[in-house]
């Protein structure tokens, strides 16, 4: 919900659990508007020719895709694929009704305050089926959440890279996707 | 002649004292009819040797009926009176007479070019004086070097192949010398042991049972290969013993040990053998973790139905496991005593850097014997010396076929069939126990046998001092 609340952030750490960490074929894609692995594709070693897509630390990245492309990867034999939504992007209704896991990384920072009342209000009769994770957590607007909606928002672990994941961590984000 | 200290039907040994010098001497006449050339043979061998542990011979002379041998007189008690009074031997004690038998055993096998075998080692030619130095006697039955046995030996003290009347070696003298170290660990024990009722494992000093089961291997070749090795492994004993006498507070080791496993092709076994090894250090109770290299994702599924622990390995039965995270997900194995190392098929230079790259580490070749037998003995013969090679599906039989017929210097080692490396198994807790000897010598396993939990060995006591 909103800019810099650690989207990318979350996607890259929890494919690299997935890929690196629990052993599976793992695709991210990139279907909003933000250009973030466009920066990632430049820092990488592992980067081909294409800039639509490209492999980073294990995980097979897809960017700038139309939703025909975006359909041919989902059914690509990965084994799992993530898709970096943004909240009220073009389509990302039909993305994540599609999903068999919904999470959503609610800003709990009080400038990101007003972002995520909004998505709470607009969303919350699919809330239940949606995780809500924070980057940090401030207590009373969890609480006043917690009173609201009834749901629980946590908060997502530091990772100072997500290419190499603390294992403290590995649990956490293992119990976030199952 | 002072007075008879000897005699049987053909010999008498005399003590006698030389008029002019006034040392006593030891005076052996022997009928020439029975033993007379033997006599001679080691009367002409002893009076070469020279050697502090060998009684010099000062002169031989011989009449139409008998030879009599002038030879030092050693004034001290045969090893079997002396143990009869002492009764019971320290450790240490047995371990400088087991130092001093083999100083004058390596003599008598490098004397001249050829060498020579003793072959009667038993405690009755074994004599200790007054100092306390080792003597070794009779050489009756002695033989070059290479010579085909006369199938003579004392029981309970001569090698298989002295029954058999087969070739003996250094091997076969190493032998008694584990059997003599054996009789003066326990002598009670001996007896029994000869007639096959008791066990190596009911000796009362387990420091030592890695050494002596080592010298009294059935088969020679699994032997320790000369005695200066057997020599060496005693002074490591001794120096750890001592250290210990000397050092009462704990001392904590956080040494990590790497154990890097290699296999010659997929499905021959290299991944269950890490599992195996650790699940033996785990019921050994130490802190191992196996540690995957393999590019292979095969242990994911299986180490998943574990439970995932803070540092990111999993606690599947009694183990951890990490996984290859292709250095993704930071993981801290520091804290582990043993790390296990998966490295799945593996290059002979692969091998040989991984070993270069770690100070305390041993490495274990898994193969097989299956149908590219050629290639892989080639690959073998690559191998640096000091790497183990593990022998996996393979049975007891033609493993000792193929021993005996090994052209690399490496030490075999066979794996017992184990369906489930997570279950206790005897038989592979003893393959272990040796390999770990073999890799890291008879200090490391020494401690092994100090604390038995369930059948298997502790080596806890070498990496924690008086827990």
């Amino acid at each position: 919900m909103g800019r810099a609340v650690g989207t990318t952030n979350l996607v890259l750490s929890v494919a690299n659990c997935l890929a690196n960490g629990c052993g599976l074929r793992v695709a991210v894609i990139e279907a909003n508007t933000h250009n973030d692995y466009l920066s990632l594709r430049r820092r990488t070693e592992y980067g081909n020719a294409s800039q639509n897509s490209f492999e980073a630390g294990g995980i097979y990245i897809y960017r700038k895709l139309s939703s025909c492309e975006t359909a041919e990867v989902l059914a690509m034999d990965y084994d799992a694929v993530i898709l970096d939504l943004q909240y009220e992007d073009a389509d990302w209704n039909i993305w994540l009704a599609q999903c068999d896991r919904k999470i959503a990384i609610v800003g709990l920072q009080p400038w990101n305050r007003r972002s995520a009342e909004r998505f709470l209000q607009q969303e919350h009769t699919k809330l239940q089926q949606i995780t809500c994770v924070s980057l940090s957590v401030f207590p009373q607007f969890q609480k006043w959440i917690r009173k609201q909606y009834e749901i629980d928002v946590t908060e997502i672990p530091m990772e100072r890279d997500v290419f190499c994941i603390q294992s403290e961590n590995l649990h956490w984000y293992q119990n976030l996707i199952q | 002649m002072i007075r008879r200290i000897a005699q049987t039907d053909h010999t008498q040994v005399w003590l006698c004292e030389h008029k002019l010098l006034k040392q006593e001497r030891v005076v052996k006449i022997v009928e020439k009819s029975q033993f007379g050339a033997r006599i001679i043979q080691e009367a002409h061998w002893m009076k070469q040797f020279r050697h502090d542990a060998i009684p010099q011979i000062y002169d031989v002379l011989e009449d139409n009926n008998s030879i009599c041998i002038i030879e030092e007189y050693i004034a001290g008690k045969s090893l079997s009176e002396y143990l009869g009074i002492k009764q019971q031997l320290s450790v240490q004690e047995v371990i400088e007479y087991g130092i001093q038998l083999c100083e004058v055993l390596d003599y008598l096998h490098h004397f001249q070019e050829q060498g020579v075998l003793h072959l009667d080692l038993k405690p009755e030619n074994i004599f200790i004086n007054e100092k306390n130095q080792l003597k070794l006697l009779d050489f009756d039955h002695a033989l070059p070097m290479g010579a085909e046995s006369e199938g003579y030996g004392s029981v309970g003290y001569a090698a298989p192949e002295q029954y058999l009347s087969g070739r003996v070696n250094v091997t076969t003298d190493i032998y008694a010398v584990g059997m003599l170290l054996l009789y003066m660990t326990n002598q009670r024990c001996i007896q029994s042991f000869a007639e096959g009722k008791a066990e190596l494992s009911m000796m009362q000093s387990e420091q030592l049972y890695p050494i002596i089961k080592k010298c009294i291997h059935h088969h020679s070749f699994q032997r320790y290969s000369s005695v200066a090795g057997l020599k060496q492994d005693l002074e490591q004993m001794n120096m750890k013993l001592e250290r210990h006498h000397k050092n009462k507070k704990p001392l904590l080791k956080t040494t990590n040990y790497h154990i890097y496993v290699h296999g010659s092709r997929r499905g021959v076994g290299t991944t269950h053998v890490c599992l195996c090894l650790a699940s033996y250090l785990a019921n050994c109770q130490y802190r191992a973790v196996y540690v995957g290299h393999s590019q292979e994702n095969d242990l994911f599924e299986t180490a998943m139905q574990g439970v995932l622990q803070k540092n990111g390995t999993y606690r599947l039965h009694n183990i951890d496991i990490l996984l290859n995270y292709q250095q993704r997900i930071n993981c801290d194995i520091s804290k582990y005593q043993f790390q296990i190392h998966d490295c799945g098929v593996s290059a002979v230079t692969k091998v040989q850097e991984s070993f270069a790259q770690q100070t305390k580490c041993m490495q274990i070749y898994v193969t097989d014997l299956g149908y590219r037998q050629q290639q892989d003995r080639h690959i073998r013969e690559q191998l640096p010396e000091n790497v183990m090679i593990a022998m996996n599906h393979i049975d007891g039989i033609r493993f000792y076929q193929e021993l005996k017929q090994k052209t690399e210097k490496n030490s075999w080692v066979r794996i017992p069939c184990i369906y489930n490396w997570a279950k206790c198994n005897e038989i592979f807790d003893e393959t272990a126990t040796e390999l770990l000897r073999n890799l890291f010598g008879a200090d490391f396993v020494q401690n092994c046998s100090r604390h038995k939990h369930t059948g298997f060995a502790r080596i806890w006591s070498y990496f924690m001092e008086d827990v």
